[in-house]
């Protein structure tokens, strides 16, 4: 009995250290993406049209005035921040083609919602496009006790297709 | 035996009656504090935080008589409770100390040990660098060289371009580094009140558990729940025994 309160002890320490953390540094999720061939950094300016939009995404203003995004050939890298609760959590985006590639937690600075980093969760998001109002093509399924945490990585999720479509129609792609 | 039932029926009414009295108080001002507690959230009492003296002074909380910071034409930026300050301005949050503020070309720049900060001259935000990271190591100071971003870590001096897009490793020659300075006093007193650190949130659940007024409001908590145990099971007995008596 000892033996079993013991394992139930340290599988809650466990869980909780691993809640919080870096999962990645942004630049070693750069690295894997591009083989350590990393392009050179672009910026996007969050004005005019792209700051509504932004805003209207977030439901509230931008942190910062730009951000910046790698890309290759139709293939855009976007290292992105949204508050969940209190704190941001960073997420890296991989657009191919208009299509979410892949989603990943890097960062997180949240107590809880830890479980968005599952790959069950960002699988999710594979394929997904930008539809009309900059709405996901495919709703998100929602994780109990992680809601904000889930709301913030849906929205950056659009933020990523729509600054993606901005850089494409600019390149005219 | 009847009567011994009865009187024990009684004294029990008259126990349940006190108990009952006794803290009827503490159970209102606990339902209170609790429902208050379920809805911090709602009530926007988790995010509004403690500027009163007195309530900080519960807690310990002091402040130095001055603070450092870095200025920046006429500007200041400073650091307190993990608050960044543009002037009185807070431009975000961080954890790890502010290792200095400088201009560049375009815009002003402050760093923290991880992360480099672009700011208009204006206090907003252009971007946040999670760069160099673990590339270069972490930031110990910064500084200018020509109006080039310059950081010293703990793997040598680098210059970022223009766009601190790439860094280059540098010589420690012609570097203005950012030094720490004693802010104004009404610019650190402004700080020091508008700083929060404690939220409402907090000192409503240490009103709900008696922490609040220490060791004595802990007690008295503590009676109060045992109090009502008491009340629920002497409750219960009256009950049942009445009961009992009804239906014999």
């Amino acid at each position: 009995m000892p033996r079993l309160y013991l394992l139930i002890f340290f599988s809650i320490i466990s869980l909780t250290s691993q809640a919080r953390g870096v999962y990645q540094q942004p630049d070693a999720f750069l690295a894997e993406i591009f083989n350590n061939k990393i392009p050179k950094a672009q910026f996007i300016w969050f004005t005019g049209e792209v700051g509504k939009t932004i805003k209207s995404i977030l439901s509230h203003k931008p942190s910062s005035l730009r951000t910046r995004y790698w890309l290759q050939e139709k293939r855009s890298v976007w290292i992105l921040e949204e508050i969940g609760k209190e704190k941001p959590i960073t997420v890296g985006f991989i657009i191919n083609n208009g299509e979410i590639e892949r989603v990943k937690v890097l960062i997180f600075r949240e107590s809880r919602g830890w479980e968005i980093k599952r790959d069950g969760f960002t699988k999710q998001f594979q394929a997904l496009t930008l539809e009309k109002e900059n709405q996901l093509s495919r709703s998100i399924d929602s994780i109990s006790g992680a809601t904000l945490s889930v709301n913030a990585v849906t929205k950056l999720s659009r933020v990523a297709l729509y600054l993606d479509s901005q850089v494409m129609k600019k390149n005219g792609a | 035996m009847a009567r011994n039932k009865s009187s024990l029926l009684r004294n029990l009414l008259s126990l349940h009656r006190y108990i009952g009295l006794s803290v009827a108080i503490v159970a209102i001002y606990l339902s209170i504090t609790g429902i208050m507690l379920n809805h911090t959230n709602d009530l926007g009492i988790d995010k509004n935080y403690i500027n009163n003296p007195t309530v900080l002074g519960w807690y310990g909380i002091t402040h130095p008589d001055s603070l450092d910071g870095h200025e920046l034409d006429e500007h200041w930026i400073s650091q307190w409770n993990d608050d960044i300050y543009f002037n009185q301005k807070v431009i975000g949050h961080s954890i790890n100390p502010l290792r200095g503020a400088t201009t560049s070309k375009h815009f002003y720049a402050l760093a923290t040990s991880e992360i480099i900060w672009l700011i208009t001259i204006d206090g907003d935000i252009i971007e946040k660098l999670n760069a160099p990271g673990e590339k270069l190591g972490d930031i110990i100071q910064l500084g200018q060289q020509d109006k080039f971003i310059v950081i010293k870590t703990e793997r040598g001096l680098f210059k970022a371009d223009a766009d601190l897009v790439s860094w280059q490793s540098i010589e420690d020659k012609g570097i203005n580094w950012s030094k720490k300075n004693t802010l104004p006093p009404q610019l650190s007193a402004a700080i020091f009140t508008q700083g929060h650190s404690i939220s409402w949130e907090r000192v409503l659940l240490d009103v709900h558990s008696g922490r609040i007024v220490s060791r004595g409001g802990i007690i008295l908590i503590d009676l109060a729940g045992i109090l009502l145990i008491l009340l629920a099971i002497s409750g219960t007995i009256i009950w049942f025994k009445r009961r009992h008596r009804t239906v014999t």
